[in-house]
């Protein structure tokens, strides 16, 4: 056997994981039954409380039926996808097959694999990805966004990710998500906070306060803007024209967790944030036990990884 | 509100993105940013609130795509507006969370730290160093003072930030490179946004600079000369001259600093006329002219108003120039009669620094030292418009021109309502002047109003302040929406008697608990004290004070100063009356940041530069003493005081705020009425300036009355005295007084301001003073008078006193005595003199408030004996004076003696000190005594003396050379080396002695010991 063999022998080979039907097939699941974001405010925010309505009535994620593998089938494609073809999915064309190129599963995507813990915070990161980018197909008055690519592994400080909407008069709307298998009131703000005192960074309203006035998370933010913005190939003077011409910059505390939870008034206190309610978005996705949801998603996504032999 | 140039900078940006400019906020958005972070950090509540996500998503955006552009020379003023935005949303958020700044192990994962990295850059992308420096000496001194685990990387990135800054960049192993340098250099391969963002902007920073010194003939210094007419010999001096600059970091140049061209204005044959706001660059204009000259092989005179401006110039000078071989010194004169140092003007590559009274001084005692001088550079030129020193400063210009008809005039001020009437009086001196002027000042200022603001809600009155948006303003129009902060989380204000500084006063102290820098203005000098005291009760911190500072200041006084007292809470008054080392070190404590609050009369804005973020004006009319009532306050005073917020390289956002009691209708309507205080446009000044102002003055005076010659009334004693003395420098023996008087007076191009009608009434008076004075020294018949007041302008009446007492002494007696017994046979001369003449206008104009004479010269004594102010405030208090009654131990001084005795030092003693100079002068004229007769050197030496507080040479000398601020200690030097002795030229030895203990504290010899050595240290500016 001559050297050149032996080597190309152990040379990896690029693998479908996800073929581009199935992305589609869940890309429309989110889209058709997700319900949209309402258009007044209430209270302190725009709260928009995420259900799906699949059946007779809408209805919270939930670990049965296909649920798992829809959502398997999205983390797979917004971890290993390539972005710009998910992006133009939504905006209307094919979708993409997920193909691991040239090797095996990268080590981190791995550990979050693994750790049931580790990947419900993940999914609910892709999860809100996803719902972002179906609400602006959904509400169909822009046919120019990007966004960023979800983490990898959630960070502590600074927007979890950002969506841009280009026109006239852009929109720029940044996430912060939370996961929470009990009530989620703990993360959403603290005490002090709500009172307008001191601010605890780990919290979400807390967090995009530090954001809004003592900078907080800006290198993660120009990360995500530089994402963006290379994403859809914005030159130069497009970069310089949305930043004179950016309409609105919104916020939207993005939570994931069982749905008995859901209720506007886990927000309050986001009028310090910003006292425009229309820059506050709350949105609430809803699970019946999104343990289990995670978890059955999870071992779909196991699954997957091991049938495809990465 | 801001200057015009951010407009320009807004349309810019609109012409590039074809976006219209009217539709662009980044100015008030960034504004609303620090604003809201000002109000949040004093416990207000402000409006708008500003959004600093949303404004750092804009400017990242936009600074992205300036970054990924292949050049950006038409897109500066962008530049310039990103880095603006990047600072004020990060500045202040640095003060405040400075400890938390440095956490992350990556400078660049820290945002504050990255944000302030980003406004560097993009000010240095664009030339804009002013403002880049003052945001990098913020993270030098913040990577310096902190001690976390990971500073050393900010420290390293600050210092390749410094190196990029000054152009010292590089790659070259020898130096001290680290991995930022690299990065910028472009040589690191960048892993993140961050450092290609840095990466591309310190790209651009590196093409401009090349770009410039290519312009000023680097590489190229041969040709680039001789265009301009200048030896290619001096190549070599230019090409070292150039890379002195490199080393500076004096690399790149503001479009402002260019104008039309080096081409245009780096000229050798040319007048010039710089117009540009404080701290634009305006020294380094004048220098590069130096430079020039300097190559030419001929001499430079630069003029500065003050003594400490004088000695900072020559610094930067000696700094720009010693390495190159060049000479740079303090002219060695006094502004006395008689100078007290004859050292010759060297004769090549020579830079003089000096006031226009010392070069009056030298160009009448040795005219022909000035032949090869070939530039004259007229520092702070405004002070042509001074009423007391235009005069001298057009005399001096004036008789340059006559003298050297060839040399260049430069003159430099921050004015610009001074622009046109500079220019004229340049031209008249007889060259159109080439003119580099800009409005685009380096601060910028938010300007607005304190007020009582009526909570509807509460129904209670609460301290506001009211802030014009930015964008065009002026004195007329409405504010709708302007930036407010309101403190209604505090007690209400009283619902009666609310007094502006009352309101005001609530504000000074919410800053200086927050340690906001801020100079409070009041109207009279014993209120700063009143303020100081009740700010210090508002507040909780207690600093320490450098104990060096406090020997300085216990050795001087002899006993606890006020600032020490309220220093200690961040708080310092700052008057007139205070003593010259009081105010230094109030000064020194503001740069060193201990001090943050200055409560201050209108004297700390002429000259004084200190970094504030509020100036806060408590009056706008005051007492006119002249015309009993209240008058407003002239609006260039008051723009000078608003002018103090901010500082250029130190503070690149100030609050200017006049506190204005609201008595009806809202505060909106307060802050529209008080529009023309800020924006009222100041037309070209058509005040008489010099000679034209002293002209027009001595109509009013009607100093053609024969009873004028003894009164001198209606003018201040100088100006009298300046008068006198030109008349009769012009017309002393003349046979046509008329036309000799128009043919001189001519010369001077102020005068051109006069009408044909004012100039013949001029002309006519001062031919009737001529006369009298004509006709007063024929009736003396005496030649010495005549000479005497050729000499000193002083009044006959005094001189001739003078005289006398000369003609009846037995001189060889006199000269036989002790010096001590000589200084005593002086000052009981000069005694009796002037008490012969205190029922004069001119003697009550400067012994005001009837001070006894008697206790002048008792405290004299004292003051030159070396006694601390303790022992003179003793002698100023006493009712009967008797300076052998006993004062009660321990003695405190009453703040009217404090002030009163520290504004008589401070000012009327200058005034008195001329006494002891005129006659020196009646003695020189009497006798004629040889050059080295110690009497005549005692005599020379006592006005000098008798202004700094000293009697001997050596003293004086001693004073002189520790800063001239520390009296008793340069007292104890003398003392001191009485015993151990000079060698020939005691000058000379005390000059190197204080050189070589500049090097560090172990210099100083133990002789020097406990609270003297201490305050020698502070005094030499020595740490530890």
């Amino acid at each position: 056997m001559d050297q050149l063999s032996l080597f190309g022998s152990h040379m990896p080979t690029d693998v479908i994981i996800v073929g581009g039907n199935e992305v589609m097939t869940s890309w429309q699941w989110i889209l058709r039954y997700m319900s949209s974001r309402p258009k007044s405010p209430l209270n302190t925010c725009i709260f928009d409380h995420k259900l799906w309505s699949h059946g007779l009535s809408p209805q919270p994620l939930e670990p049965r039926s296909s649920i798992p593998e829809i959502l398997s089938a999205l983390y797979i494609a917004s971890e290993l996808g390539d972005l710009k073809s998910i992006l133009d999915m939504a905006k209307g064309a094919q979708a993409p097959d997920i193909i691991i190129n040239n090797g095996p599963l990268d080590q981190d995507v791995k550990g979050v694999i693994n750790s049931a813990t580790r990947f419900r915070h993940a999914l609910s990161e892709h999860l809100s990805f996803w719902i972002r980018l179906a609400e602006v197909t959904k509400s169909n008055h822009c046919s120019n966004f990007s966004c960023s690519r979800p983490n990898t592994q959630p960070e502590d400080k600074g927007p979890d990710g950002i969506f841009i909407e280009i026109g006239e008069k852009s929109r720029v709307e940044v996430q912060s998500v939370k996961s929470s298998i009990g009530n989620p009131s703990g993360l959403i703000s603290s005490k002090s906070f709500r009172a307008g005192k001191k601010r605890d960074k780990k919290k979400l309203l807390d967090g995009f306060w530090l954001q809004a006035y003592e900078n907080l998370g800006l290198t993660k933010l120009q990360n995500a803007l530089s994402d963006a913005c290379s994403l859809v190939g914005l030159s130069a003077r497009d970069r310089v024209y949305i930043g004179l011409t950016l309409d609105v910059c919104a916020y939207n505390a993005v939570v994931v967790a069982d749905n008995e939870y859901a209720d506007v008034n886990l927000f309050d206190g986001y009028e310090r944030v910003n006292k425009d309610v229309y820059k506050c978005i709350a949105t609430y996705i809803g699970s019946d036990g999104w343990t289990d949801v995670a978890e059955a998603t999870r071992r779909c996504v196991d699954h997957i990884i091991i049938l495809a032999g990465v | 509100m801001y200057s015009q140039h951010l407009q320009t900078c807004i349309q810019q940006i609109g012409n590039y993105a074809n976006v219209d400019p009217a539709n662009i906020n980044l100015l008030n958005e960034s504004m609303a940013c620090f604003v809201s972070t000002l109000g949040r950090v004093m416990g207000a509540n402000t409006e708008p609130v500003g959004d600093v996500l949303n404004l750092s998503v804009r400017l990242l955006l936009i600074s992205d795509g300036l970054a990924r552009l292949d050049t950006t020379l038409e897109l500066e003023g962008v530049h310039y507006l990103v880095g603006l935005g990047f600072e004020q949303t990060g500045e202040l958020l640095a003060r405040l969370l400075e400890d938390s700044m440095v956490t992350e192990s990556d400078p660049l994962s820290s945002d504050l730290w990255y944000t302030l990295t980003l406004a560097i850059l993009h000010y240095l992308s664009s030339g804009y160093r002013v403002q880049a420096l003052s945001v990098l000496r913020k993270l030098r001194n913040i990577a310096n003072r902190n001690n976390s685990e990971n500073i050393e990387r900010y420290r390293s990135f600050a210092a390749a930030l410094m190196r990029l800054y000054s152009g010292r960049i590089s790659n070259d192993s020898t130096r001290n490179v680290n991995e930022w340098d690299l990065l910028m250099l472009g040589s690191l391969e960048s892993t993140s946004y961050q450092q290609l963002q840095i990466q591309r902007l310190a790209q651009k920073i590196r093409q401009r600079r090349d770009k410039v010194l290519v312009d000023l003939g680097q590489g190229n210094e041969a040709s680039w000369l001789s265009i301009r007419s200048v030896s290619s010999e001096a190549a070599d001096f230019w090409a070292m001259y150039l890379n002195r600059l490199e080393e500076r970091g004096i690399t790149t140049f503001t479009n402002e600093q260019v104008g039309d061209g080096f081409d245009v204005w780096l000229q050798p044959n040319n007048d010039l006329l710089v117009i540009l706001p404080t701290g634009s660059g305006k020294t380094i204009i004048g220098e590069l002219r130096t430079a020039l000259t300097l190559a030419r092989n001929q001499q430079v005179i630069w003029l500065l108003p003050t003594r400490a401006l004088v000695r900072q110039t020559a610094r930067n000078l000696g700094e720009a120039f010693e390495l190159l071989g060049v000479d740079v010194e303090e002219l060695p004169t006094t502004e006395d009669f008689i100078p007290m140092f004859d050292e010759e003007f060297e004769q090549f590559r020579h830079i003089a620094v000096t006031t226009p009274e010392k070069l009056e001084s030298l160009l009448r005692s040795n005219p022909g030292v000035v032949d090869n001088v070939g530039l004259i550079v007229v520092d702070e030129a405004q002070i042509l418009y001074d009423q007391n020193r235009g005069t001298t400063a057009e005399f001096v210009l004036q008789q340059i021109r006559y003298l050297i008809p060839l040399c260049n005039i430069i003159f430099m001020s921050a004015f610009d309502e001074l622009k046109e009437s500079l220019a004229s009086f340049l031209s008249k001196l007889g060259r159109q002047p080439v003119q580099l002027t800009s409005d685009i000042r380096p601060t910028r200022r938010m300007y607005g109003i304190i007020s009582n603001d009526y909570d509807t809600l509460s129904k209670k009155q609460y301290p506001a302040i009211l802030l014009y948006p930015p964008g065009p303003q002026t004195d007329v129009g409405s504010t709708v929406n302007p930036f407010r902060f309101v403190f209604n989380q505090d007690r209400p204000l009283p619902n009666k008697s609310i007094k502006a500084i009352d309101t005001a006063g609530r504000i000074v102290a919410k800053a200086a608990t927050s340690r906001l820098r801020t100079v409070f203005f009041v109207q009279k000098v014993g209120t700063t004290e009143t303020q100081a005291c009740t700010l210090i009760r508002q507040l909780k911190q207690k600093l320490i004070l450098p104990s060096a500072d406090l020997a300085r200041l216990h050795i001087e006084l002899g006993r606890v100063s006020i600032i020490e007292e309220t220093s200690k809470k961040g708080v310092a008054p700052h008057h007139a009356g205070l003593t010259p080392l009081e105010q230094t070190l109030v000064e020194n404590w503001v740069l060193d940041g201990i001090v943050s609050t200055v409560v201050a009369t209108s004297t700390l804005a002429q000259g004084i530069n200190l970094p504030f973020d509020f100036s806060i004006i408590t009056y706008t009319t005051r007492w006119d003493e002249k015309f009993k009532r209240n008058s407003e306050v002239p609006l260039s005073e008051i723009r000078n005081m608003l002018g103090r917020a901010g500082r250029a390289g130190y503070v690149s956002d100030g609050v200017g705020l006049i506190s204005i009691k609201r008595e009806r209708g809202t505060t909106n309507k307060v802050l529209d009425s008080s529009r023309s205080y800020f924006f009222r446009s100041q037309s070209a000044s058509t005040e008489f300036l010099g000679l034209s102002r002293l002209a027009m003055k001595a109509l009013n005076a009607n100093v053609g009355n024969i009873e004028w010659l003894s009164e001198l009334g209606g003018l201040t004693f100088s100006e009298a005295q300046r008068l006198v003395h030109f008349v009769f420098a012009v017309t002393y023996r003349s046979e046509n007084v008329d036309e000799d008087i128009t043919a001189r007076i001519q010369r001077f191009p102020s005068i051109q301001q006069l009408s044909e009608s004012e100039m013949q009434k001029v002309v006519k008076i001062i031919g009737e003073l001529s006369e009298n004075i004509t006709l007063t020294l024929e009736i003396a018949d005496d030649l010495a008078l005549s000479e005497s007041i050729q000499r000193t302008g002083m009044p006959i009446e005094i001189l001739s006193n003078f005289l006398s007492s000369l003609r009846v002494e037995n001189i060889l007696s006199i000269t036989a005595m002790t010096e001590l017994d000589q200084i005593l046979w002086t000052d009981q001369i000069i005694y009796e003199a002037l008490v012969s003449c205190s029922s004069r206008e001119w003697y009550r104009d400067i012994f005001k408030n009837n001070i006894p004479l008697d206790k002048v010269f008792a405290v004299i004594k004292l003051w030159r004996s070396g006694f601390p102010i303790i022992e003179l405030e003793k002698l100023w208090e006493s009712v009967d004076f008797n300076p052998h009654t006993r004062i009660e131990e321990p003695f405190i001084p009453q703040k009217k003696t404090r002030i009163d005795l520290g504004r008589f030092l401070n000012h009327n003693l200058s005034l008195i000190a001329q006494f002891w100079g005129a006659f020196a002068v009646c003695y020189e004229v009497l006798f004629n005594p040889s050059p080295k007769e110690p009497l005549k050197l005692l005599l020379q030496r006592l006005p000098a003396c008798t202004r700094e507080g000293v009697k001997k040479q050596e003293e004086l000398e001693w004073l002189y050379a520790i800063g001239g601020v520390d009296r008793v200690l340069a007292h104890s030097l003398a003392r001191i080396w009485e015993t151990k002795g000079y060698g020939q030229k005691s000058g000379q030895y005390i000059r190197n002695q204080v050189k070589f203990w500049r090097k560090g504290h172990q210099s100083i010899p133990i002789i020097i010991d406990g609270q003297d050595r201490q305050a020698l240290q502070s005094a030499l500016g020595l740490k530890g």
